[in-house]
């Protein structure tokens, strides 16, 4: 099978987050409800689902986040204050061979699409760090009320695109979104910035899923697409 | 007799506070050969046409700058770097009075507009912060490409709310704003939060008088009864 396009990822696989230091600041706000750091970062993180489906604003997710925590009464400046901390606590970067990879993927003539689940506060970032010049089509779960591991937004991404599924080359990090595109019928490419399966293991049970690729890198991807371009 | 009202954003309805990381820009700028001084000067000369989308983005004003401060250097990672700072130099905050004013506006009955001078990484606080549930219309200039005093982005606002310029009050603190909006035929309300006129110093050029001026959002509840009780 010849490939057409390729689809990418977004976290951990084209940006990282750098904290800003907002974080212990925010934990201080908690605190001021009665809400300890753990319980706090616990309850945030139950919010995160909502969030990546566009149904709550950050405001929305804090106070969600508050009311997991047990946080019954609170001034809603306290609320907004927390929004504003969570919102800037960390910032996007891009890895170091991004922007030179996707350049080259593109030169060969290949169209780039985007499956991300990210949150409507964080979308903005895309456009910000001029990543989304890079790509033919973006699906993302904010926008569409879908997240991964779930076929619609892949599909939606492949409908953008143009292709079928057969013919995507599909990048990801996180072995359930992995193993989704590959029941589509992609080729899929399994990218670990991290140098060990340590991180993942904490979340996911099966690591040895069936991938075309395993890379550390962007560079390898160009490679194993040059490669097989060449057969 | 006033149908709608349309405020500013910053300094109006809301304020910013630093996060800290416009600071450590300027301390990655200075690792990087440019003083402190030039990193401010270039910072704000990229800004001069960012509100209009020009640069559109964090990154583009970064370039702008690092140009403008004929920083010839070709490291892609000091841009990332001092974009990813950049981008959240500031976080909103709301002034106490914005939602209950908007709440008892929208009451009654007037419909609520919003015109902002802002850029790009800001563009999404009035939805994020849910500013937007008391909102008919909302112009951003990054997204328009068009900025106060300009008549054209009075003029759009007042067309998103469905009325003519004449049945609009617009309420900014920024002088020349206020006047801009009084020159497309809108009645001109002219706030300022802080305790003197310090902060526009650099707004001395003379622009025509407001019709009302006031220090806080309930003043401007209280004069519309009163016009409207008239």
């Amino acid at each position: 099978m010849t490939f057409r396009a390729v689809i990418f990822d977004l976290y951990w696989t084209l940006l990282y987050e750098e904290e800003t230091g907002l974080n212990a600041k925010a934990e201080e706000v908690a605190a001021a409800v009665g809400v300890t750091a753990e319980a706090w970062h616990k309850a945030w993180h139950s919010t995160l689902q909502a969030s990546w489906l566009g149904d709550v604003s950050l405001l929305g997710r804090v106070r969600a986040a508050l009311k997991a925590a047990g946080a019954a009464e609170y001034d809603g400046a306290l609320a907004e204050e927390l929004a504003g901390l969570m919102g800037a606590r960390s910032t996007p970067r891009l890895y170091a061979d991004v922007r030179e990879s996707l350049a080259k993927v593109k030169e060969m003539g290949f169209p780039l699409g985007l499956v991300s689940n990210i949150a409507s506060y964080r979308a903005g970032w895309l456009k910000e760090i001029e990543l989304t010049r890079f790509f033919d089509t973006m699906a993302l779960s904010c926008e569409l009320g879908v997240t991964k591991p779930e076929r619609a937004i892949y599909l939606a991404a492949v409908e953008g695109l143009g292709v079928k599924p057969q013919e995507c080359v599909f990048v990801d990090d996180v072995p359930p979104y992995v193993q989704a595109a590959r029941k589509l019928g992609m080729a899929t490419v399994r990218i670990n910035r991290f140098g060990s399966d340590e991180i993942y293991r904490e979340y996911y049970d099966d690591l040895d899923f069936e991938a075309d690729l395993r890379i550390a890198g962007l560079g390898e991807l160009v490679e194993w697409l040059e490669a097989r371009r060449g057969d | 007799m006033p149908q709608a009202i349309i405020f500013d954003l910053f300094y109006t309805l809301l304020y910013d506070e630093g996060t800290g990381t416009r600071e450590k820009a300027m301390e990655v700028a200075q690792a990087a050969g440019i003083a402190e001084d030039d990193w401010r000067r270039g910072w704000r000369a990229a800004g001069d046409d960012a509100a209009k989308g020009n640069p559109g983005t964090t990154i583009g004003r970064v370039r702008r700058a690092l140009a403008e401060v004929g920083y010839d250097g070709e490291s892609k990672r000091l841009v990332d770097e001092l974009t990813g700072l950049m981008f959240v130099r500031q976080i909103p905050r709301l002034y106490p009075d914005t939602r209950g004013t908007l709440a008892d506006l929208r009451g009654r009955g007037y419909r609520i507009g919003l015109v902002s001078n802002c850029f790009g990484n800001e563009a999404h606080w009035p939805r994020e912060f849910e500013l937007d549930h008391c909102l008919d219309a909302m112009v951003m200039s990054c997204a328009v490409g068009m900025v106060k005093p300009e008549p054209g982005i009075y003029e759009l606002a007042a067309d998103q709310l469905g009325v003519a310029p004449a049945e609009c009050v617009f309420v900014d603190d920024v002088p020349s704003y206020v006047a801009g909006a009084m020159a497309v035929g809108m009645t001109g309300v002219r706030i300022n939060r802080f305790e003197s006129e310090e902060p526009y110093a650099e707004h001395k050029e003379p622009v025509a008088e407001p019709d009302l001026r006031i220090r806080e959002l309930r003043e401007l509840v209280e004069w519309l009864d009163g016009r409207r009780g008239a």
